[in-house]
């Protein structure tokens, strides 16, 4: 009981340090803004020519863009290899190995900090500008609209778990931008955060809908939209879990063998 | 003479250094590669998938699209080869003090503190962006002559001033309000919108985009050279006009947050 303690400890302090520094993190809010801008422009010009794309109007695909940015920011990118990075350039990893509680755990307890205040703050202003600005439409029913809350949290989960695994690869290379780069533009193609993954060819779009990125935006936001539904909505969100679970038990391996290593050169 | 002389001996030695460092870390130089790669092809996907359902937006075809797009990804990728120092400004050497030491060397610290970081994954964008130019410009049929080939050459080198002035105005910001980080990733969304076609934007971003944060000079205009698209024609031909003037602005920023900096006796 006194672990649950530790680890609301560590999720309140990070959303402290965030807050502490609220200007830049506004400006950093007003980043996804543009690049939502970016897509919306350019959507608004191509449905100048066409009434539907991939048997969307506009205003869905204005609301795909919108809620695809607002969960694209929510699941953070980067957060946590940037921070497993860090540590271990500054040598502060050792630091974790004699602490009284799991690591894994702790981090994604950090996460779910940043998470929260990203997504209350950024969050918030990108869907109000989608409300207020842009035409955004709310979910497409009240079933859409309760399905959606546990997708984005599963969306967030599957995320932490990837994370985590791509930054253990730091303990295997001095510097992971490349390694990360390179996971980010998979997941930024395959996560349906770029373009809505049905505008794909079929059978791309099948494989896309079973790998672990599509949990990350698509399944959601195609869920608000109505575009995922009924049962299939409870299949795509129980595939997250499983993605979720799966990507954490691969980190907790990882992890596990790191530590060994760390422990048997002396750290 | 014997300045600029010295001056370009110390940058050739520190490039030298900076990239026998990288290619030391050769897993590290091929990732970043591969990375930047995918990046640029990650908008070219988007871009194919889009223009499958539509043959034209605004009038540019996917091609003329893809021509600004590569320009883009091409300057962007010198900038980010040559220049990437800019960044470092901000965090590690205001932060962590380590601009003291260079106020002590007999350098213009503006320069070394440049000279002192070479960025190779920006090779990945240069070649990448040059390579999506080529197949654009060759399905468009633009005719190649040494007069296109060297407004390019010109245009990117315009380009790739027009993002580190920009970049360096913003990092000096950081002499007054030391944490600029989450500022890099608003800079690099405004610079996105220079990847496409200005028409797909309301006037009042236009303007911006022009006079402001003049992201268009980097692409957009120099393509509608390339392309003698009416009304776009001539204007690129400013490139390097523009590139000019950000320069100084940005060195004037630098230079007064330089002043600032040290009057603060830190």
């Amino acid at each position: 009981m006194k672990r649950l303690g530790l680890y609301v400890a560590c999720v309140s302090n990070i959303a402290k340090v965030m807050l502490a520094y609220r200007g830049a993190f506004l400006l950093g809010g007003l980043g996804s803004i543009v690049s939502m801008l970016v897509l919306v422009f350019f959507w608004r010009a191509v449905y100048a020519g066409v009434p539907t794309v991939g048997g969307m109007d506009l205003g869905e695909m204005i609301t795909y863009v919108v809620v695809a940015q607002f969960t694209t920011n929510l699941v953070g990118y980067f957060f946590v290899e940037g921070t497993i990075s860090s540590k271990i350039r500054e040598g502060t990893i050792a630091v974790e190995l004699v602490q009284p509680f799991d690591y894994q755990t702790k981090q994604f307890a950090e996460t779910i900090g940043f998470v929260t205040v990203r997504g209350a703050i950024h969050g918030a202003l990108i869907l109000a500008v989608g409300f207020l600005f842009l035409g955004v439409r709310p979910p497409a029913s009240p079933a859409a609209a309760l399905l959606f809350v546990p997708s984005v949290l599963l969306a967030v989960a599957v995320e932490a778990s990837l994370g985590f695994c791509v930054g253990m690869t730091a303990f295997y290379t001095t510097n992971i931008f490349g390694v990360v780069t390179t996971r980010r533009m998979v997941c930024d193609l395959l996560s349906g955060a770029v373009v809505p993954l049905h505008l794909f060819p079929p059978p791309l779009y099948a494989a896309a809908r079973l790998l672990p990125f599509s949990a990350l935006v698509y399944v959601p936001t195609s869920i608000w939209l109505g575009r995922i539904a009924g049962a299939e909505a409870l299949a795509a969100i129980g595939l997250q879990a499983f993605w979720a679970a799966a990507a954490w038990a691969a980190g907790a391996l990882v992890w596990r063998r790191v530590v060994r290593r760390l422990e048997v050169h002396g750290g | 003479m014997r300045t600029l002389r010295r001056y370009a001996r110390l940058y050739a030695a520190f490039f030298a250094q900076s990239v026998k460092a990288k290619l030391e870390y050769r897993l590290d130089f091929a990732l970043g590669i591969a990375a930047t790669f995918l990046t640029q092809a990650a908008g070219l996907v988007f871009l194919g998938v889009v223009f499958s359902k539509v043959p034209h937006i605004h009038g540019w075809s996917l091609y003329e699209v893809a021509l600004i797009y590569g320009i883009a990804g091409a300057a962007r990728g010198l900038t980010e080869f040559l220049f990437d120092n800019v960044w470092w400004l901000s965090w590690v050497y205001v932060r962590e003090g380590r601009f003291d030491h260079l106020l002590h060397r007999p350098v213009d610290p503006l320069f070394h503190f440049i000279a002192d970081r070479v960025e190779t994954h920006g090779l990945g964008n240069l070649v990448t962006g040059l390579a999506v130019v080529a197949v654009a410009w060759s399905h468009l049929g633009i005719p190649v002559t040494a007069g296109r080939l060297a407004f390019l050459a010109v245009a990117l080198a315009s380009g790739a001033c027009i993002h580190f002035a920009i970049n360096l105005a913003a990092a000096s910001l950081s002499f007054w309000l030391v944490d600029m980080r989450h500022l890099i990733g608003t800079l690099d969304s405004f610079s996105a919108l220079g990847r496409y076609p200005l028409v797909i934007y309301p006037q009042g971003l236009q303007f911006f985009l022009t006079w402001i944060l003049p992201y268009g000079f980097v692409a957009f205009f120099p393509a509608g050279f390339l392309l003698d698209r009416p009304g776009f024609a001539t204007i690129g031909l400013f490139a390097p006009v523009v590139a000019a003037a950000a320069l100084l602005a940005a060195a004037a920023v630098f230079r007064r947050g330089l002043a600032a900096y040290e009057s603060t006796g830190s």
